[in-house]
Formats: structure tokens, sequence, C-alpha cells
């Protein structure tokens, strides 16, 4: 999932990316709307307030907006900024590294939202950044190492191009083309586990509250941890074939 | 460096907004009424109504912001006390008496004036604008 990049990655590589992170994005969003009637996962609509509060001579909601606004883009250009100046170096931790960014801001959001929220204007605004930043990270990472092809935030595009792939899908000289055929999929799987993210989420807010997040943070994990397991699967294999093929460790016999 | 220009940003105007609120504030004007805009309306499916465990009808009411979050709600001799807080950009005012929880969009903020519109389930198509005219500033 983290460890390949751009074509070297395989359509199952970027389901199991875009439909765990997909999931990832419907719950953040779902929560942040629940707990502070803010979306955070997208910044489409955020755009047209800020215009709107603009207008309206709310200068303070306008930097608010901005601010927010703002938080998104620098979680985008961070992730990015690691990717490509670490993925020499070693690429499954320049790849990990925003995740790993992504599950402390969401995880801050939960344990200050559990023990220490207090209703407050401030810390609501501030919560809604450090999620923004958050869905940034992550749609920066995943769109940056699948080139392109996995965007797991906000469905705007995706909904557009599930749609020309379905309308390409109604002319059979389409039809046959795998590569179609295989964006489709990736894209079934990001609507459906975001919309399976959100439903989690709107069940767990009734019950956790601010724990939901809890719940993000191990899905981000398990995306974590699933090449860790296949970078010390393949590493485990290549030694034991060493040690087969040089049962001394490598030194060569010398006759008497 | 960006935290920094946030959290000033936040702080500096944020504690002004919440502190606008507070105060005592007689509701002078309120309007309860079924939206007609439901699209399917004319097609025989209606709307649930507002049910009393969904929300409260504010009726001549007045309403004192206390500091900490504290609401007092006063109808006549009974005093009801509730939970504010201010959610999104500061745009929306969410009051909770633990039990039920109402959401108002908050169309106008003046030192002298708040304009509040319901913000109800997205299934009950009924409006509710309150408008509270401040009689005590804490």
């Amino acid at each position: 999932m983290l460890r390949k990049y751009n074509s070297s990655r395989s359509l199952e590589d970027n389901i199991r990316l875009g439909a765990l992170t997909a999931m990832v994005a419907g719950l953040v969003n779902v929560a942040s709307f629940l707990l502070f009637f803010s979306f955070s996962s997208n910044v489409t609509g955020y755009y047209a307030i800020l215009i709107t509060e603009l207008v309206s001579g709310n200068i303070y909601q306008f930097a608010v907006v901005a601010i927010w606004v703002f938080a998104f883009f620098a979680g985008s250009f961070l992730s990015n900024f690691i990717v490509i100046f670490y993925n020499k170096k070693n690429r499954y931790v320049a790849h990990a590294i925003p995740i790993m960014l992504e599950i402390a801001s969401l995880l801050f959001v939960g344990i200050y939202g559990s023990y220490f929220y207090s209703n407050t204007l401030l810390e609501t605004e501030f919560l809604i950044l450090l999620m923004l930043f958050a869905m940034g990270l992550q749609n920066g990472l995943t769109a940056s190492i699948s080139n392109f092809a996995v965007k797991t935030t906000h469905l705007t595009g995706a909904t557009t191009d599930l749609a020309i792939v379905f309308s390409m899908l109604t002319h059979s000289q389409y039809r046959q083309k795998a590569e179609i055929r295989a964006r489709g999929k990736l894209l079934i799987a990001i609507f459906s586990f975001y919309l399976l993210g959100g439903l989690t989420g709107s069940l767990a807010y009734k019950y956790i509250g601010f724990r939901m997040f809890y719940i993000a943070c191990f899905i981000l994990l398990i995306t974590l941890t699933y090449d860790l397991y296949k970078i010390y699967k393949v590493q485990f294999a290549k030694e034991r074939k060493k040690k087969e093929a040089y049962p001394l460790g490598g030194l060569t016999q010398c006759p008497e | 460096m960006f935290v920094v220009i946030s959290f000033f940003v936040f702080s500096s105007f944020n504690r002004s907004m919440e502190d606008t609120f507070l105060g005592s504030w007689e509701e002078s004007y309120w309007e309860y009424k079924e939206a007609d805009r439901f699209l399917l309306k004319g097609w025989g499916i209606h709307t649930k109504s507002l049910s009393p465990d969904q929300v409260r009808v504010h009726k001549g009411e007045t309403w004192v912001f206390k500091p900490g979050g504290q609401l007092e709600i006063l109808a006549g001799n009974i005093t009801n006390r509730l939970r504010w807080s201010l959610k999104g950009r500061g745009n929306i005012l969410e009051i909770s008496d633990g039990t039920t929880t109402e959401h108002f969009d908050i169309k106008k903020l003046a030192d002298d004036q708040i304009e509040l519109q319901l913000i109800s389930d997205i299934q009950v198509k009924e409006e509710a604008k309150l408008i509270f005219t401040q009689t005590n500033k804490i």
C-alpha cells in the first residue's frame, strides 16, 4: 500500500490504500459535522463561504475559513514535501510519515475532545483546523504516491470520474479496456468505504463521542503496519534464501 | 508560524463573539411555519412535523447567556437551565439541556440584536425564526 510509488503500484495497492483512507475520511467528515457543524474532509464549500463572509463583512469568519483552507493546503504540501525529499532514502518511511502525522493529529482531537474539551469556540476552531490539516496530509499523500489516481477525502472529482467511467462502459469499444474497468473498481471501492466510514462515524458518535477518532487512528495504523509486515516478510525471505545459498555465512571454504 | 497566526486570529476575535452573547435577551419576534418548498409535497408525500422531544417552541421568552456556557431560559415563572456554545466558525449556536440539543444558524449578531434560524432535522421541513433584543448586558 505505502511501499510502492507511481507506476509501480498495482490496482490492488491502490484499492487497498483508497478504501482504507476513504473510510477514515468519511468517518472524520461525519464526525466533524456532528461535533462541530463543519465539514473537514473537503474545502470546496469553504471557498464559497470565504467569499460570502467577505462580502457580508464578517472579517473574523473570513479569516477563520481562510486559515482552515490553508490548513488543508499545508497538510497536502507537507505530505508531498516529505515524499519528494525522502523517497530515495527510504520509500516506506517517506510514505509513512504523513500517515503518522495524521494519526497524531486525529489522536490529539480524540483525546482532547474526550477529556479536555469545554465547548468554547477557540477549541472548536482549533480542532477543525487539525482535522483539515490531517485530511490535507492524507489527500496529499494518496494523490502523490498514486500518481493522482487515489484521492479519498472528497468525492466531487470522483463522482465526475465515476460518471465518465460509467458512460464509457456503455460503449462496447471502451468496455473491453482493462484500465477503464480498473478505474471503475477503484472509484467504487473509494465511494463504498467513504460511505462506510461515514456510517461508522454517525453510529459511533451516538455511543462514544470523541473517541470515534480512535477508530480512524486504528484504520490508519492498519494502513501503516500492513506494509511493515510485507517489508519484514520480504526481508526474511531474502535472508533465508541467502542463508540457504551460503550456509557458512558467505565464507568460501579454502581447500587444504 | 502558521500555528501562531491561527492562534492569534482565533483567540483575539472569538472571545468577543462569545462575549456579544453574554447578557439577557428578550424574544421580540418569533415565527414558526411549515416550509412550503419541499419538492415532493405536491405529490402527496408529507413531511414530519416538529415533535416536542425534537425541539422546544420558544415564544416570548427571555434568554440569559452567562459565562462558562450557562444559559437560563425564563418563561413566566419557569426557569430552564441549559448549556450554550458556539459551533462551526461561530455561525452556529448550540443549546442543550442534556436530552434535547438544538442548533440555530446565527443570521445576525449585533450588540443589541440576535437573529436565529432553527436548523432542524433535514427530514423535518419546518422553519423557526427567532429575533432577540438585548435587555441587559453582563
